[in-house]
């Protein structure tokens, strides 16, 4: 999933201080699952807002909507009315939602209420952690299913760097170093041979690099 | 309906617990590993299947086991964990000698038919640890074979002897009367060495030194969890108390039920306090299993309903929910409560992040209306804070302007309705919670508390004082520091310094 946090409210509501009817709109899916932008976090920032402007004595209204995936027209689309009647639509999604909507409503302004940090999962109850950097050209088959570029704190593709102290990254000693995951792994499925395959210089092309990627599905593109 | 009941564990706890349920009438499902003391055709005696993972609530288990024709599914009405624990020696025995044997070896020396009479015995319990009655229970009267068997004199050293059952203290009596020489010792002052063909047992009595020499010393045996007991308890979604026995630390489950309705524990795997009373809590057991079962209805007035179109299977309130009463649907893409499960305690309420979980108004009901000017909004627990209250019938003389609500567990309050409550004009919120380790829902207040710093986190960086949200922890009973809390919260209202 992705993983978003939350804003601090300050910044908040600073971002929504020029307008007076507020959208706070939740994501159903990647940012309510990582607990940082569903209906729950879109309520508490409504209540926020209204508290803040009883405080401050400003006129604001704060309305509240979650839909199921704002990276999505036809979801974004079902709430045209409420969009509409917004001055600005602060987003609870990632910023993919978030420049959906902006896509949408092409003369709508729409604030970023969720700082999007990484594609992970949950390592424990309230704890995320990164797996995956979507460098679009997949190699966990060569690294026991542990990928070293969003894993290793250096990304290296033939690792490890030699830092490592007890398995910990030396980086950071509350990171599991990459590359000792790697090893221990690659042993216990019988693969360690992987180890001395030898990776190139990433070609990125693939990945961050060439401009906006785009990806056609053959078979169901028109 | 025939209710079969699954006992897991093949000692004496074990088949306690199985004469128990036979005996009012249901059915029992036994697994364990080696053989089972009892033959009866309403037993099933399972031997080597081990338990993989239980499904379902009260009334219909699904229990799933690992056997050595592979994997097996029953369903069972209820379940009792009734393992045992291990018996190790007390640390006294390495340094003892061979004159010394535990409680558990004695019975064989007693038995043997070839045996050098000694001429003092001394007995000893509580060196490692404060045994419980069980263990004075099992001493006095191994103290008293020894006396009318062999003889001898016979000391039985100790720190306490609890005597609470009768039985305990009706073998306390008769073993002073049958010549057994009780002495109390003082902490730490024991010492046990051996001497000449013989073991010198040191201590103080509290008034000088003593030191006996016995031709044998008998200890104690310590009573230690099993390996097994933390994987079982995470299977059966039930606690672990802080020595690693089944069951938390925790007023509400100080007999056999657990924190997940339909499952219980009994004897040694509870830890040194279930053997107090094995039978009893077994009769008491199967008894509570047959009253709920013949008539099985929810436990809570209110309990959680989840709106399969908001839910997006977080697994958040799975993960927090302390009784076992939610689950993912086998066909619809949402999480599902077991109603009978359900105790209506609204912690998976605040944590659902898509406010998908409804119970109905949260679980909050209002108990007194603020009239006049809003100063202060109290949420009682309905377990401690709503009963004081009640008790004294107070609720109606407090000072104007304090508005209660009744919860059912601190656990269940949003961060966002303590917002509105603000936005509605209240100075400050007042949050009367249980003790911690007297949660009716084992983790609400911890939930609670963590909630609510990370508000009044947010609180303060907008500039609102952190005090506006007061947290404390009150009992049942205590009408008179309810009342005295809520008046102080009140009182300082105001005095408070910005920030
Ligand atoms: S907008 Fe972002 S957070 Fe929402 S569903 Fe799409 S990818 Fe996930
Ligand atoms: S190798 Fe690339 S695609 Fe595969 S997990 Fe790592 S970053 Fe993601
Ligand atoms: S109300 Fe309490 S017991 Fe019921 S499902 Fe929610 S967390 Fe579990
Ligand atoms: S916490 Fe809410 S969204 Fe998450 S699984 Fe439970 S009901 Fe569904």
């Amino acid at each position: 999933m992705i993983v978003g946090q939350e804003k601090p409210v300050t910044e908040l509501l600073d971002m929504i201080k020029p307008y007076k009817r507020v959208l706070v709109l939740g994501c159903g899916t990647c940012t309510t699952v990582s607990l940082a932008g569903g209906q729950k976090e879109a309520e508490f920032m409504s209540a926020l807002i209204k508290l803040n402007a009883a405080k401050t004595g400003q006129d604001v209204t704060a309305t509240t909507e979650t839909v199921k995936r704002q990276c999505e027209w036809e979801f974004l689309d079902d709430i045209a009315d409420l969009i509409e009647q917004a001055d600005a639509v602060l987003s609870f999604a990632c910023g993919v939602g978030i420049q959906a909507i902006a896509e949408r409503y092409p003369d709508k302004v729409v604030l970023p209420g969720v700082n999007t940090k990484f594609m992970g999962m949950p390592i424990e109850t309230g704890v995320f952690q990164v797996r995956c950097a979507g460098c679009g050209n997949c190699i966990l088959d060569k690294r026991g299913g542990i990928c070293p570029i969003a894993r290793c704190s250096k990304s290296l593709l033939n690792g490890p760097c030699g830092g490592a102290e007890d398995g910990k990254c030396e980086v950071n000693p509350e990171i599991d170093c990459a590359w000792y995951l790697i090893y221990n792994r690659l042993k216990a499925i019988g693969r360690l041979d992987d180890m001395k395959q030898f990776f190139e210089p990433k070609d990125w092309s693939y990945g961050r690099d060439g401009g906006a990627r785009k990806l056609r599905k053959e078979g169901i593109a028109l | 309906m025939q209710h079969r009941i699954l006992i897991i564990g093949n000692g004496d706890d074990a088949a306690m617990a199985a004469r128990a349920v036979v005996a009012v009438g249901m059915e029992a499902l036994v697994i364990g590993e080696g053989a089972f003391p009892i033959a009866d055709d309403r037993v099933t005696y399972k031997d080597g299947w081990t338990l993989k993972h239980i499904e379902g609530q009260i009334g219909a288990f699904e229990a799933v086991f690992d056997t050595s024709d592979g994997e097996q599914t029953e369903t069972v009405s209820s379940i009792i964990a009734a393992t045992g624990a291990d018996m190790v020696p007390c640390s006294l025995m390495n340094s003892a000698g061979d004159k010394a044997v535990s409680f558990k070896d004695l019975p064989a020396l007693l038995n043997a038919k070839e045996y050098t009479l000694p001429m003092a015995v001394v007995f000893i319990q509580d060196a490692d640890v404060d045994d419980g009655q069980w263990v004075s229970a099992i001493g006095i009267n191994l103290a008293r074979q020894v006396r009318k068997m062999w003889g001898c004199d016979v000391y039985y050293l100790c720190r306490f002897i609890r005597g609470s059952h009768f039985e305990v203290e009706n073998a306390y009596r008769m073993a002073r009367a049958e010549g057994v020489v009780f002495i109390k010792y003082s902490k730490d002052s024991l010492a046990v060495m051996p001497a000449e063909g013989k073991t010198t047992v040191s201590f103080n009595d509290y008034t000088q030194e003593i030191s006996i020499q016995a031709d044998m010393v008998v200890m104690s045996d310590v009573l230690k969890p099993q390996t097994q007991t933390s994987s079982l308890t995470q299977k059966l979604g039930i606690g672990i108390n802080h020595e690693g026995f089944f069951q938390y630390d925790n007023a509400y489950y100080p007999f056999t039920a657990t924190n997940r309705r339909g499952v219980y524990v009994i004897g040694a795997c509870k830890g040194p306090a279930g053997l107090n009373d094995v039978s009893g809590d077994a009769a008491y057991t199967a008894l509570d299993i047959k009253i709920q079962l013949d008539e099985l209805r929810p436990i809570a007035d209110v309990i959680a309903e989840i709106n399969l179109f908001k839910c997006s299977l977080c697994l958040t309130c799975l993960r927090f929910c302390p009784h076992g009463a939610l689950h993912v649907s086998d066909d619809m893409p949402s999480m599902v409560v077991y109603d009978m499960a359900c105790q209506g305690c609204g912690i998976c309420g605040a944590v659902c992040p898509a406010e998908a979980i409804n119970l109905a108004d949260n679980g909050k009901a209002l108990m007194k209306e603020s009239s006049g000017q809003k100063r202060l909004k109290v949420y009682c627990c309905k377990n401690s804070a709503k009963k004081a209250l009640d008790a004294i019938n107070m609720v109606a003389q407090l000072p104007q302007g304090v508005e209660l609500a009744e919860m059912p567990c601190s656990g269940s309050i949003k961060p966002e309705e303590l917002v509105n409550d603000i936005y509605a004009g209240f100075q400050r919120i007042l949050i009367l919670a249980c003790y911690s380790d007297a949660c009716r829902h084992v983790n609400g207040n911890a939930d609670m508390r963590r909630q609510m710093k990370a508000l009044q986190d947010t609180l303060a960086d907008m500039g609102i004082a952190r005090d506006s949200i007061v947290v404390m922890d009150v009992a049942g009973p205590s009408s008179d520091d309810v009342l005295e809390k809520i008046n102080s919260a009140y009182n300082a209202i105001g005095l408070e310094v910005a920030l």
